[in-house]
């Protein structure tokens, strides 16, 4: 036992905090790193958008916000429908897939994520002792037993491609909802500061009689 | 420092990452729409004969004026091109004529090998009947008049 600022830990609470620290950090990190990505996509993604509506603005065929916004969002659109005939696709073949095996065993009721599952480590979450109670945090306090090891199962190969098909269909038409969601904020934001003026710094009776009339000199 | 910054606003922006799929997930069935409207849209520019995404009006535009800016010489009428220089082709209708026969009248097989004895159309009156060079043949050609087209000059001019 371990005499701390008048806390004190048992063996086990010293280790469940250490588990405890090194997951906050972990976790942490991954966070920091999703957000970050995120970012980037979005600020990658805004570009495009100057991209598409630089022609436009530059040469003044578009002259006010309403227009910009009006042509921008078509513009968007119509992206985001080229952009998501990719994974509407791949979604297509997997349901097709599915379709066929369901036919082929007369069975509708087949979950192809569930029988997935067969190539995932399973662990074993109701073993006692798993968690403890540390500072009123429920924890757990050493890694739990494997329930279920990998295996491939011929049977299921349907399944497996379905479910692949599935989550990369899902996951990249939501990286293109980000993209859209990316241009639309630009839009919104270049159609506010592409067309306004600013008076900063200008001076209205310097700015015109100065420069014209030597007499005012 | 820069890096912890970094670090800072990625946790901040992985915080409205829930927020943010939210509105992925409202974008995502916004998506479904977009895609028949855009779809049956494109179907419609197909039958009407254009390209599936024809470009906007203000791409169009746009193109036109940024073509006009970065090539202004292409867009100066073309110079109107040199007159071609006037051919005129001269045809000599002059025939090699056997001796004995007046100028101007019709060589034999003039009208056709199928009828070589017809007979010449008359000789206009008021015109000398008589061959000027009763005894020369052509000048150009002393041997004697060339094989008319048809006539074999082996076969003292009769047809093959």
């Amino acid at each position: 036992m371990m005499t701390f600022a008048s806390i004190s830990l048992s063996e086990t609470d010293k280790r469940a905090l250490i588990i405890f620290l090194i997951l906050a950090v972990i976790v942490l990190l991954l966070v920091a790193l999703i957000g970050f990505a995120v970012r980037k996509a979005i600020t990658f993604q805004m570009k495009t958008l100057d991209t598409m509506m630089h022609d436009v603005t530059v040469t003044h065929v578009v002259e006010n916000p309403k227009e910009f916004k009006r042509v921008g969002r078509i513009k968007n659109n119509r992206l985001f429908y080229k952009q998501s005939l990719i994974p509407f696709l791949i979604a297509l073949v997997g349901l097709v897939i599915w379709i066929i095996t369901s036919l082929a065993k007369s069975n509708w009721g087949i979950n192809p994520f569930e029988e997935s599952k067969d190539l995932l480590f399973a662990y074993d979450m109701e073993e006692e002792g798993l968690f403890v109670t540390v500072f009123g945090i429920r924890l757990l306090s050493h890694w739990p037993n494997v329930a279920h090891t990998p295996e491939f199962i011929l049977e299921h190969l349907p399944s497996y491609l379905e479910a692949i098909c599935f989550i990369v269909a899902g996951i990249y038409y939501l990286v293109i909802c980000q993209a859209y969601f990316s241009r639309y904020i630009m839009i919104l934001r270049r159609s506010r500061t592409v067309f306004e003026k600013s008076l900063e710094g200008y001076n209205a009776t310097q700015g015109t009689e100065a420069p014209t009339n030597p007499e005012n000199k | 420092m820069n890096a912890l910054k970094q670090f800072g606003l990625g946790i901040l922006w992985a915080l409205l990452f829930p927020i943010l799929l939210v509105i992925y997930a409202l974008i995502g069935v916004f998506g479904l729409f977009n895609f028949f409207y855009q779809f049956v849209l494109m179907i419609v520019h197909f039958f009407q004969g254009k390209s599936l995404f024809p470009p906007l009006e203000e791409d169009v535009k746009a193109a036109e004026i940024l073509q006009k800016r970065n090539h202004p010489e292409e867009q100066q009428p073309a110079p109107a091109p040199a007159p071609a220089p006037a051919q005129v082709y001269v045809q000599q209708n002059y025939y090699q004529m056997p001796p004995g026969y007046p100028p101007g009248a019709y060589p034999p097989g003039a009208f056709g090998p199928q009828n070589p004895g017809a007979v010449p159309p008359p000789y206009p009156s008021g015109i000398p009947q008589q061959n000027p060079y009763p005894n020369q043949n052509n000048p150009a050609n002393p041997e004697g008049p060339a094989p008319l087209l048809g006539q074999n000059p082996d076969n003292g001019g009769d047809e093959q």
